[in-house]
């Protein structure tokens, strides 16, 4: 990728990622070739003292901190629940995540706080995913005393994929614990947890409440199930598990997984009408390789900064309030990363010295950078890597792709291309993880991922009516319901088409690495040419 | 580099792309296909015909699911069928009445259409026997008893022939339900597949014994691999190149047994197993076979292939 290599931040970010793959390939080993490697680059500066020295001493060494966190992270003496053995165990915890109720059986996430044995018990930490079954009422930030049987996870382990993975990876989970009956759960009183996070739960089930209530249009209750999925993630209200799957054999699913792109959404909800407020009429005018901050006329200073603190503010509350994974993370700090550059940009002094420009290949990178150092692993989670990488094929291809459209209206071209974008550089990762190959995600997303940003708007729309005036709510409660209706017909159409999903063997990681070896290669080659042809005209 | 080399270099590698995807997506399209779910400690094997017939042996189960709320025909089975798109199913066996074959199925025949139930009909009294039994009969499908020499074709050539139980059945063994349990053996042309039950040593020993050849190109190993059914004598006659053992992790009965894990070894087949690979998926396209895992706890997938002379 061009000029990538100009990019400091992007180069520790992809070295640090380097150093926690290869140690997690070979082990210590490669721990010690990396310390070897820095002392011989650290030698080489004092020697030569040139910045290419200085450069790669630098990279080593990112490298090496890769792979010494992931390291600690793996060797850090842990009491999570998955190292108690399987069997019979109590646990004392929180629940964690929204309560699902069906069938004689409460299904939530209990944030572990206590290991009982007998009359002694032990701090662990972890969260475990609860089947009890019981008619007693469960409610998010109850804590619990559990009695039943601790299994280990089952990963994507069948077709189908509705096996405990996708549930328990999802809710962070890592072991599995069945009670048998109401007798071996206790009650023990309200959790400890944080007011934010209290009061972020209570929201959520009010506005679940809401949706319930006003999404109109046919078969209510289940386009609201649809419709909370996608503004609150699907642990919200999982919907039918005919609806998911047609999402996933569509290649449609993070749609109800609250993706980055929903959490852009909220951001730029809050922070660009007080941008534009702000005096920003052209907020983000595109450049080549990123985007600038740029102002006409009077700069107000206060409605600037209060966009960008209400857009941080909000989007943290939302990544708390959707529990969401690795792309809320990814999309939360790029969030504050672009509010924190826009807070900068109203010093006058450095918007005088420095202008400010806002690349999203550093901005990726730096997210990427502090959720690898927060949590080593991550990189080999599929929705960290589906996040960074559609992310950056959306920065890097399409508007490349776009070249492809010409006298296509420019809304259009962009949602073209980036679909496409998205599609060739998640398909790899796709099979790799899920064993399909959805063909029909090109035609879904290009129907559905519209429909899920009028849904978000719509649906918090029909929320805060419902509270500062119910008789209005239903208004916007048709339009979610509409839309929502229209993202299920247009993935269920695709994934009825039975050679649009087909299965595939797991790739070998050459075919990978050739996969994108060819997409960068073709983008770089459009990029010249583009360079070329403005330079002719 | 010059423009044209890096053009001639980008079409090398989209074509070495396209070739390794074409044989990716080969390897999985058309075809007879056979998948071993991961369904605990308990059995339950997805057999799709190109023609479009499909049938399902045994639903798993385990003990005490019921109060742990756990159903694995609700949570394994069922999504399963949906995503492999069965919308009906024209021939359900159980191969014998114990909890981890049939604990499933009562969810499977309440969701999916059922054409023939194929029932050893073994004296069992258990309550989920029962209640699976009182839903088949609640849902009027028609119960055929297996007995050996039975032969049902799946379309295309594909067909299937019952080798146990015998009639009148095996009493006064070591476990009779497991020695009547149904026995069949699947053939494509040069291909097969051995569908064991959970037979030990009797049932195996007449199998070996069985008149005609059983040798199987994919075995799916009696009994979760258990010792009592790690019959040499058995094995030697099937002599399979792939050997998948439906088995739970960490079970408490230590299944597999090092014994079977040993025997199998000793004939040469390749070993999947459903605790360590997940569900494992077999397609025939004679006279070629591939297998591969759904996936393993690391999250690394296997895939074995291999030919067999016509």
């Amino acid at each position: 990728m061009e000029g990538i290599l100009n990019r400091p931040l992007v180069c520790i970010a992809l070295a640090f990622a380097g150093g926690i793959a290869l140690v997690a390939a070979w082990g210590s080993l490669s721990l010690w070739a990396l310390v070897g490697l820095l002392l011989l680059s650290a030698l080489a500066c004092a020697w030569r003292r040139n910045p290419q020295a200085v450069g790669a001493a630098l990279l080593i060494a990112g490298a090496l901190a890769g792979g010494a966190a992931y390291s600690l992270s793996e060797l850090r003496p842990r009491s999570d629940v998955s190292l108690l053995p399987e069997g019979g165990q109590t646990l004392v915890g929180t629940v964690s995540g929204v309560p699902r109720y069906s069938d004689g059986v409460w299904r939530f996430a209990l944030t572990a706080e206590r290991h009982e044995q007998g009359a002694g018990s032990e701090p662990v930490s972890g969260v475990v995913y609860v089947r009890l079954r019981s008619d007693r009422p469960v409610a998010r930030g109850q804590r619990w005393r559990l009695t039943g049987r601790l299994q280990e996870p089952r990963g994507e382990r069948n077709p189908g994929g509705r096996s405990e993975a996708a549930v328990l990876s999802a809710l962070g989970a890592s072991a599995a614990l069945s009670v048998g009956g109401a007798e071996l759960a206790e009650p023990l009183g309200r959790g400890d947890l944080s007011p934010v996070s209290a009061h972020a739960f209570a929201a959520q089930r009010r506005a679940l409440g809401l949706l319930e209530r006003y999404v109109g249009g046919p078969y209510r209750e289940l386009t609201a199930q649809v419709a909370a999925s996608v503004i609150f993630g699907v642990h919200a209200t999982p919907p039918p598990s005919e609806i998911t799957e047609d999402f996933r054999r569509a290649g449609t699913i993070h749609l109800l997984v609250v993706s980055g792109a929903m959490v852009s959404m909220v951001f730029g909800f809050v922070f660009l009408p007080g941008a534009l407020g702000a005096g920003w009429r052209r907020l983000l005018v595109e450049r080549q390789m990123g985007w600038t901050l740029s102002g006409k006329g009077r700069v107000r200073r206060w409605p600037g900064l209060l966009a960008t603190v209400l857009g941080v503010a909000v989007v943290l509350y939302y990544a708390i309030l959707t529990e969401g994974g690795q792309a809320v993370a990814r999309a939360a700090f790029m969030g504050v990363f672009v509010g924190l550059a826009f807070a900068l940009r109203q010093v006058p002094a450095v918007a005088k010295e420095h202008g400010l420009n806002i690349d999203p290949y550093t901005l990726l990178g730096v997210a990427g950078l502090g959720i690898l150092v927060m949590q080593p692993t991550a990189l080999f989670q599929p929705g960290f890597q589906l996040s960074f990488v559609a992310a950056l094929s959306l920065i890097y291809l399409t508007p490349k792709l776009e070249r492809f459209l010409p006298g296509v209206p420019r809304w259009l071209r962009i949602g073209l291309a980036g679909t496409a974008a998205a599609q060739f550089a998640t398909f790899p990762i796709l099979a790799w993880h899920y064993g399909q190959a959805p063909l029909g995600g090109f035609g879904a997303n290009l129907l559905a991922v519209p429909l899920a940003g009028v849904v978000l708007a719509a649906g918090m729309a029909t929320c805060a009516l419902g509270v500062a005036a119910p008789p209005l709510a239903f208004l916007p409660g048709w339009v979610t319901g509409i839309s929502t209706r229209g993202m299920i017909w247009a993935s269920s159409a695709f994934a009825s088409i039975p050679w649009l999903s087909p299965e595939v063997t797991r790739p070998s990681w050459v075919v990978i690495v050739a996969w994108y070896a060819v997409l960068v290669g073709v983008g770089a080659w459009l990029g010249r040419q583009a360079m070329a042809t403005e330079a002719r005209s | 580099m010059t423009i044209r080399r890096e053009r001639l270099l980008l079409l090398i590698l989209l074509a070495a792309v396209i070739a390794v995807w074409w044989s990716a997506w080969g390897a999985v399209s058309g075809g007879l296909l056979v998948t071993v779910l991961d369904a605990g400690q308990g059995d339950s094997i997805l057999v799709q015909a190109p023609s479009g017939k499909t049938m399902l042996i045994d639903g798993g189960g385990a003990r005490g699911q019921e109060a742990s709320g756990y159903d694995v025909g609700r949570e394994v089975v069922l999504p399963a069928l949906l995503a492999r798109r069965v919308r009906k199913i024209d021939m359900l066996v159980i191969t014998h009445p114990h909890q981890d074959h049939i604990g499933g199925l009562k969810a499977v025949v309440d969701a999916v259409p059922v054409k023939l139930v194929l029932d050893p009909e073994l004296k069992d009294d258990s309550a989920e026997y029962r209640e699976l039994k009182a839903e088949i009969r609640r849902k009027k499908i028609p119960v055929r008893r297996a007995t050996e020499g039975q032969q049902i074709s799946l379309g295309d050539g594909i067909r299937l022939e019952v080798l146990n139980p015998p009639t009148p059945r095996l009493e006064g063994t070591d476990a009779d339900a497991n020695n009547n349990a149904v026995v069949m053996r699947l053939t494509d042309g040069p291909l097969s597949m051995l569908f064991a039950g959970d037979i030990e040593k009797t049932g195996a020993q007449r199998i070996a014994r069985w008149g005609k050849s059983v040798q199987s190109t994919v075995l799916k190993v009696p009994h979760h691999g258990s010792v009592g059914s790690a019959i040499p004598e058995f094995l030697g006659a099937v002599r399979p190149k792939l050997a998948v053992i439906s088995v739970g992790a960490h079970n408490e009965y230590g299944h597999p047994s090092q014994e079977m894990l040993d025997e199998l070894n000793r004939v040469g087949a390749q070993v999947m197993r459903t605790d360590r690979d997940g569900a494992v998926t077999i397609k025939f396209r004679p006279p070629k076979w591939w297998a591969w895992g759904y996936g393993t706890r690391k999250g690394k997938g296997r895939t074995l292939s291999g030919e067999v002379s016509r």
